[in-house]
């Protein structure tokens, strides 16, 4: 599906929602979760302060549903709301410094499994050493797959901002996981 | 010698996001600078280091946590509700017996209100009591199946029109993209072009045809008939899976 039509799709979904169809709100959960969760888990590297964020992230969406004019990508508004929702636990000092390492996909047998998982911690543990700046702006690169002009819209910086930002949050992330062992 | 300046736009024509002109001006600057097609080369296998990281998922039963959280104050749900027992589709699939018997069996013990959301109010509960589907003819058919659930799509014609009829199970939440993709025919005022499937669903959305058609009621009489329908939708692992169904005359 192309991003004009999960726009118009969303459109459609919030404005449901707006008028109180929680059908709709059920929708967008499913629609969005995987996401805002894999966002969250890459800020936080915990899957539980991930799954405590994500939920944060929604219910703060639904209960400020009304003055949200749809008009407006949907996801560009919840990704912002959950990137501030991770800030927040960090700066709550909430969030543990630990990497699950158990979330790498067992079915592709033992060996592939424990080089995922080596990579999942290492690129984790490197992540964990950049600035909040940094770290939003590799996540919803790589791991949400936003172009720059939707991170402009996201973090609400000039689209050069991004750029640059991306290419100092590049190096130090490559620094970091060289040090953990990583050959990039 | 290229500057940070460079590798910044290096970097974002590596990331396939610099404007054509821009990317002109800076291939013409560079020219073939070995260190600038290395730094390039360096953030391309960086990028595919980085897209090989292990995905992962949210934990099961989020989503029900989240919706636990929100306060009920909703209205009746889109949905057509069907009373069970009266459907016409109720013998035609193996998999519907099981699925039909079990809310069957909820209707019977606890009464049909149960099926209708929370904060309904009596008019409309007298309303949606009484809903009964027109019998259906059903024109053509088609299944989707994945890991824990099924879902039936029929072109049905009533009395209201055509319609596209959707019964289906699922072990787990799942949602349901649905475009329509028949190249003759555009299909419009498809309320909502997603579905939410969980536990047991069965809807009907009216299809407004852009153009004028004959319906009797028989196969032969709608050899154009909506015969694709594209739709999306999310495996329990969180990737996207996308397939067109095929619709076949029932006839």
């Amino acid at each position: 599906m192309g991003r004009e039509m999960e726009r118009a799709r969303d459109g459609q979904l919030v404005l449901r929602g707006q008028h109180g169809d929680k059908r709709a709100l059920e929708e967008l959960i499913l629609l969005y979760q995987d996401t805002i969760f894999k966002l969250a888990y890459r800020m936080l590297a915990n899957p539980e302060d991930a799954a405590d964020a994500t939920q944060t992230t929604f219910l703060k969406a639904f209960e400020n549903i009304k003055s949200f004019d749809p008009k407006f990508r949907f996801f560009s508004w919840i990704y912002r709301i959950a990137i501030n929702e991770c800030l927040n636990y960090r700066r709550r000092d909430r969030v543990s410094e630990y990497v699950d390492e158990s979330i790498s996909d067992q079915s592709a047998g033992p060996e592939l499994a424990a080089r995922d998982s080596e990579l999942q911690a290492s690129v984790q543990t490197a992540l964990m050493t950049l600035n909040d700046d940094h770290r939003a702006v590799i996540t919803l690169r790589h791991f949400g797959e936003l172009s720059y002009t939707e991170i402009a819209s996201v973090l609400e910086i000039p689209e050069k901002t991004v750029r640059s930002r991306l290419f100092e949050a590049r190096g130090r992330l490559k620094g970091a996981m060289e040090r953990a062992g990583v050959t990039v | 010698m290229i500057t940070d300046q460079d590798r910044i736009l290096l970097q974002a024509a590596a990331d396939g996001e610099l404007p054509p002109q821009e990317l002109a001006d800076l291939r013409a600057r560079l020219g073939d600078s070995l260190e600038a097609r290395a730094f390039e080369k360096s953030v391309s296998e960086f990028n595919t280091l980085l897209s090989s990281v292990p995905e992962v998922g949210p934990p099961p039963g989020l989503a029900s946590r989240i919706l636990e959280q929100i306060p009920e104050t909703v209205s009746p749900s889109a949905t057509t509700l069907i009373a069970p027992g009266i459907n016409p589709y109720k013998s035609r699939r193996a998999w519907h017996g099981y699925a039909m018997a079990a809310s069957l069996l909820v209707a019977v013990v606890i009464g049909a209100n149960v099926l209708l959301p929370g904060g309904a109010d009596e008019a409309m509960r007298e309303q949606m009591k009484g809903t009964v589907i027109a019998p259906l003819n059903i024109l053509s058919s088609s299944e989707l199946q994945w890991e824990g659930g099924v879902a039936a799509f029929d072109i049905v014609s009533n009395a209201d029109g055509l319609s596209l009829h959707i019964e289906g199970v699922s072990a787990s939440p799942i949602a349901l993209g649905l475009t329509f993709s028949q190249s003759d025919w555009e299909l419009r005022d498809l309320p909502g072009s997603t579905l939410l499937l969980k536990d047991e669903v069965t809807t009907t959305l009216p299809i407004a045809l852009a153009q004028p058609v004959s319906v009797v009621g028989n196969a032969d009489s709608l050899t154009d008939a909506p015969r694709f329908l594209d739709v999306e939708y999310r495996r329990k692992d969180g990737t996207l899976e996308r397939t067109t169904l095929i619709f076949r005359s029932t006839e």
